[in-house]
């Protein structure tokens, strides 16, 4: 009798379908691993736990005892929610790029391939659909006083308009580039949010309608997947989809260490389209501060620290009792500061510009002009609202402190900047 | 010994690698006169990119020292690029949100030059290698022949006294290359010097004054065309491919 090995190479064991499985419980367990790197114990046990026991106790509490202002907010607000939910789709098909070398030139493969991606598509905008509406449940059916027969029907309709939408989607990023498929997205998704709210609202009076073109989207999306199935040629796009899949669910935790970063999808830059310099070029120092400017003002990741700080220090600011806001906003410079200088210094070492010896005059200089003018609108908005609520406390001379106090913002800030500076210097020069 | 006869820059490499006790190339000494054109050449794996890397200081673990003009690199974590050094690597190095033109103004203030005459020699260099009209485009959504062309116009924008060049006709075309031969010819006759790695023994061979053979690590054979064929024991008129094919066959049947 012949011994059967496990190792065995058996043709039965290999289908799309199973290599679909493996590739989609592969890409949960590596997204799963990224994040476990940052949520331990602690975030759980501090920061998870307690925040769900409290939204939870909270929503109860609304629940029992409704405040008047929840019965004025308009039952749109809500489906336009689920609407938004919707949009989040894509088409994914777990395409690699050594599929080129032989699944993609089987076509039974790389219909099974997308098959399998549009049963996932459907998983995925049910589950979504479901805990959503799950969670709102009792708002509609206590509060908004809905019957269970269109609660479920809104499901069903939330989740067939969610998956006809991922496969619009998935055809306009294979027809159209740059300005016009923003151009033509920015209109379909008006044209879907303004048809799936309008026809949920006249569902809730109107099951039949909600049904029927329930009924109607299925018919669409079924014509859409048979076209899908046909369609050649779309390996570059699926790879690109799911390299955009992969940064959007572990970008933010992998910001600092992903070796390859995302290539713009613009072949030319939305600002400065012609390269022309934000900053004159008087010097070298301006140059690479001019380099600088545009990362920021072109790198959504560098500019968002920069915006939170404005956001949350301006409430910081506006919010306690004044003489606890001046010393916060003697503070916050300080933060701000020490976050540009952390984001300076990794622009440095990027590759390419680690590439070039820099000289340490010309570093220097850059890095203090560069802290300070990133940093400088924000000190100045904190400032006045300072100086506002100066004048509204004590009003007469208090109102003066709206220009007294962002001219002190500036040289305080500039100290700091100072300060800071010569200690980065000297940790420079000793590594 | 006087200027004239030491050499521009000087490598004495004792080990190289990625790992400590791994050591991918030992005992290699490189030497580059000024205005000498020397070709490091070597089977897939020898450690050619390994050497260029340990140059530049890219390397965990290195060994050895590191000589400009005769002096030692007080710093000797390597050179990087400047008015003295220009890499070109094998793979193209790019920031992702910067034009062609803006990585030139990078360039430029990394090498002290002057606004003008930046200009005139990034518009000239652009020209040369037919990417004027991009200038304006991220060169991360270029081709990778493209993306090749814009790192020769980095390096001979700097106008360096040595050029390493890490596999520079990978992904050229044939009009690409010419230029590419005819600009580091111009730059010789400035008095440029250059060390570059290549498998193209046919370009190589009409570049090269001097070429280094790495093989598994270590140096084969150096000098001359007439020294490479003694050493590989090949007649006057033979080409570098066959020497190379003999010295690296030789040694694959010795170990």
């Amino acid at each position: 009798m012949q011994e059967r090995h496990d190792d065995e190479f058996r043709i039965h064991r290999f289908s799309p379908y199973r290599l679909f499985i493996e590739r989609v419980s592969a890409y949960w367990v590596s997204i799963w691993r990224c994040w476990r790197t940052v949520l331990d114990w602690t975030v759980w046990l501090y920061i998870f736990i307690p925040g769900i026991l409290i939204f939870s106790g909270m929503y109860r509490d609304v629940l029992r005892n409704p405040p008047e202002w929840l019965f004025e907010i308009p039952i749109t607000i809500l489906l336009a929610l689920l609407g938004l939910l919707q949009l989040s789709g894509k088409l994914r098909t777990f395409a690699e790029p050594g599929d080129g070398l032989f699944l993609h030139r089987n076509v039974k493969w790389v219909r099974g391939m997308t098959k399998a991606g549009f049963v996932y598509g459907l998983v995925i905008r049910s589950v979504i659909s479901s805990v959503f509406i799950a969670i709102i449940a009792p708002l509609l059916l206590h509060i908004f006083n809905m019957t269970a027969v269109y609660v479920s029907a809104l499901i069903i309709y939330s989740v067939v308009c969610g998956f006809l939408w991922m496969m619009i989607s998935d055809q306009v990023m294979r027809m159209w580039r740059g300005w016009q498929r923003t151009l033509v997205f920015l209109t379909a998704r008006s044209i879907f949010m303004v048809v799936f709210v309008w026809i949920a609202t006249i569902g809730e009076h109107r099951v039949v309608i909600l049904v029927g073109v329930s009924v109607l989207v299925i018919v669409v999306a079924s014509w859409l997947m048979r076209l899908r199935i046909r369609t050649k040629g779309t390996l570059l796009h699926e790879i690109s989809v799911e390299n955009a899949a992969y940064v959007a669910s572990v970008g933010w935790i992998l910001r600092d260490t992903m070796e390859k970063k995302p290539v713009p999808r613009l072949r030319r830059p939305m600002l400065f389209k012609q390269s022309q310099p934000l900053v004159r070029h008087r010097d070298d120092t301006y140059r690479l501060l001019d380099s600088w400017f545009k990362s920021i003002l072109r790198r959504y990741d560098l500019l968002k620290p920069l915006l939170y700080f404005t956001g949350f220090g301006s409430a910081a600011v506006l919010l306690p009792p004044f003489i606890v806001a001046v010393i916060i906003w003697l503070v916050l410079p300080l933060l701000l500061l020490s976050s540009l200088q952390r984001q300076w210094e990794q622009w440095l070492s990027e590759p390419f510009i680690a590439l070039f010896k820099w000289r340490d005059d010309l570093l220097e200089e850059a890095s203090k002009k560069a802290k300070v003018w990133s940093a400088l609108p924000t000190v100045t908005l904190w400032a006045i609202i300072i100086g506002v609520k100066s004048g509204l406390g004590y009003g007469g001379m208090g109102w003066l402190a709206i220009v007294i106090v962002p001219i002190a913002g500036y040289f305080w800030l500039t100290f700091i900047n100072d300060i800071l500076s010569s200690f980065s210097a000297i940790r420079r020069k000793k590594e | 010994m006087d200027n004239e006869t030491l050499p521009l820059f000087r490598a004495d490499i004792e080990e190289a690698g990625y790992e400590p006790g791994h050591p991918i190339v030992r005992d290699v000494i490189i030497s580059v006169k000024a205005g000498e054109r020397v070709g490091l050449l070597g089977p897939n794996g020898a450690g050619k990119s390994t050497l260029m890397k340990g140059i530049l200081g890219q390397l965990p673990h290195w060994k050895g020292e590191l000589y400009w003009r005769g002096e030692e690199e007080a710093s000797s974590g390597g050179f990087e690029m400047s008015s003295r050094i220009a890499y070109i690597p094998e793979q193209p190095i790019l920031y992702e949100r910067m034009t062609l033109w803006e990585h030139l103004v990078l360039v430029a203030a990394a090498g002290s030059i002057p606004e003008e005459l930046f200009r005139e020699r990034a518009e000239k260099l652009l020209r040369r290698f037919r990417l004027y009209s991009v200038k304006h485009e991220y060169p991360v959504r270029f081709s990778k022949g493209m993306q090749q062309k814009t790192m020769l116009i980095i390096g001979f924008l700097m106008k360096p006294e040595l050029y390493l060049v890490d596999e520079p006709f990978i992904g050229l075309d044939p009009g690409a290359v010419l230029e590419l031969l005819e600009a580091l010819d111009e730059e010789r006759s400035r008095g440029a010097s250059v060390l570059l790695t290549t498998h193209v023994l046919d370009s190589a061979e009409r570049l090269c004054d001097r070429f280094v053979l790495v093989h598994d690590g270590g140096v084969a054979a150096s000098g001359t065309l007439e020294d490479i064929r003694i050493a590989a024991g090949c007649g006057p008129d033979t080409r570098l491919f066959d020497c190379f094919h003999k010295l690296t066959e030789y040694d694959e049947v010795q170990s």
